[in-house]
């Protein structure tokens, strides 16, 4: 079991019901989250908030689509660098080199991977 | 996000230009797919954590079988995103690098052991040949040589199968022959058609999708090589695919 105490993790998820079961399961691993539904949002949070640990973010999103808030974040000093997770259900190359171009640390397809899976992902990048 | 969304945004990069309807069809197809993929992931994700809580054994058994088809539907999706994305003209690159094609038929092996298993095969393969080198995208190869091994391991239960990968004069040589089921003359002819899947292996699994062989031999293609079968009904399936050396 993964432990993300005092790890702040933003997670950028359209589908509602999906963001509650990874979140649920982040916050099993007492991560401290906070949820976007769409890309304006989350740019939003970003910006308003301390610096996140960890970005999960979701591709295929409202309003502004997910490599468009990973452009808004490297033009953001502030919050440029922040580690993201891509977790899509797009997957092909062209899509994953672009997310990795992009600043990308991993590159997930969400419905190949379990719950426990994903977990371990975002443990990789905030030992 | 909707399908049409998906399917717009996707349709409206690549093909701004164009109305081909091939590529047209192509797009459609990943959009579709990523679309189902969603609701998929909910339910893989829903199992996930109601299996992980506390429930009884009998429950946890219902609910693993559901899983379990779940990962069969998520399985066929992505076979056939895969297939659409080698389709499409524009959405395909190659990523090219030396490989030994022997350690891609040692993988996939390993990954189609519990196939091996399940379905009781003899398998022959002399796993020390010579490093056979050739220059191609291994991710893509392996999925384009896995559907071969699958289809032998699936269609002959009980049966043997015979591997071997040699060299043969400027090109490497994988042989795949096993004693299944077999393909009939007529379905031969189009065995190498999308999502067309021969008889008997319908009659014996309703549920596959019928796209491997097709992008197995446009892989194959892709690197310059070529794709040979001989079958015969209840006697057994020979491929041959012969990939140039570097």
């Amino acid at each position: 079991m993964a432990n993300f105490q005092g790890k702040r993790i933003l997670l950028v998820e359209d589908d509602n019901f999906l963001s509650e079961l990874l979140s649920k399961k982040l916050i099993e691993n007492q991560a401290s989250m906070m949820r976007a539904a769409d890309g304006e949002e989350a740019i939003k949070m970003l910006k308003s908030n301390p610096k996140f640990d960890l970005i999960l973010l979701d591709l295929m999103l409202p309003k502004i689509g997910g490599f468009e808030v990973m452009e808004a974040i490297n033009a953001d000093e502030k919050i440029k660098g922040t580690p993201i997770i891509i977790l899509s259900n797009l997957g092909q190359k062209n899509d994953i080199e672009k997310g990795v171009s992009l600043g990308a640390k991993k590159f997930l397809v969400k419905a190949i991977l379990s719950l426990d899976e994903i977990v371990d992902a975002a443990a990789e990048i905030i030992k | 996000m909707s399908f049409l969304g998906i399917f717009n945004k996707k349709k409206n990069k690549k093909f701004a230009a164009t109305s081909n309807e091939e590529q047209f069809k192509d797009t459609f197809i990943l959009a579709l797919v990523h679309r189902l993929r969603t609701p998929l992931n909910g339910a893989r994700w829903a199992l996930d954590s109601v299996i992980g809580s506390e429930t009884s054994e009998d429950k946890k058994k219902t609910l693993n079988e559901g899983y379990n088809k779940i990962i069969d539907a998520i399985n066929t999706v992505n076979e056939i995103l895969k297939v659409a994305e080698i389709n499409s003209i524009d959405g395909f690159t190659l990523r090219k690098e030396k490989i030994n094609l022997c350690l891609v038929v040692d993988d996939i092996l390993k990954c189609l052991d519990f196939l091996i298993k399940k379905n009781e095969i003899t398998l022959e393969y002399d796993n020390k040949c010579d490093p056979l080198t050739i220059y191609g995208d291994k991710e893509v190869l392996d999925i384009g040589l896995s559907n071969i091994f699958d289809n032998a391991f699936r269609y002959s239960p009980k049966g043997k199968v015979i591997v071997s990968v040699s060299k043969e004069g400027s090109m490497v040589k994988i042989v795949i022959k096993d004693n299944g089921i077999g393909i009939d003359r007529e379905d031969m002819k189009h065995i190498f058609e999308k999502f067309y899947r021969g008889k008997n292996a319908i009659l014996m699994d309703p549920n596959e999708s019928g796209v491997g062989l097709f992008s197995t031999k446009r892989i194959i293609e892709m690197h310059k090589g070529n794709i040979s079968l001989d079958s015969e009904v209840n006697k057994g399936t020979t491929i041959e695919v012969r990939l140039p050396i570097d």
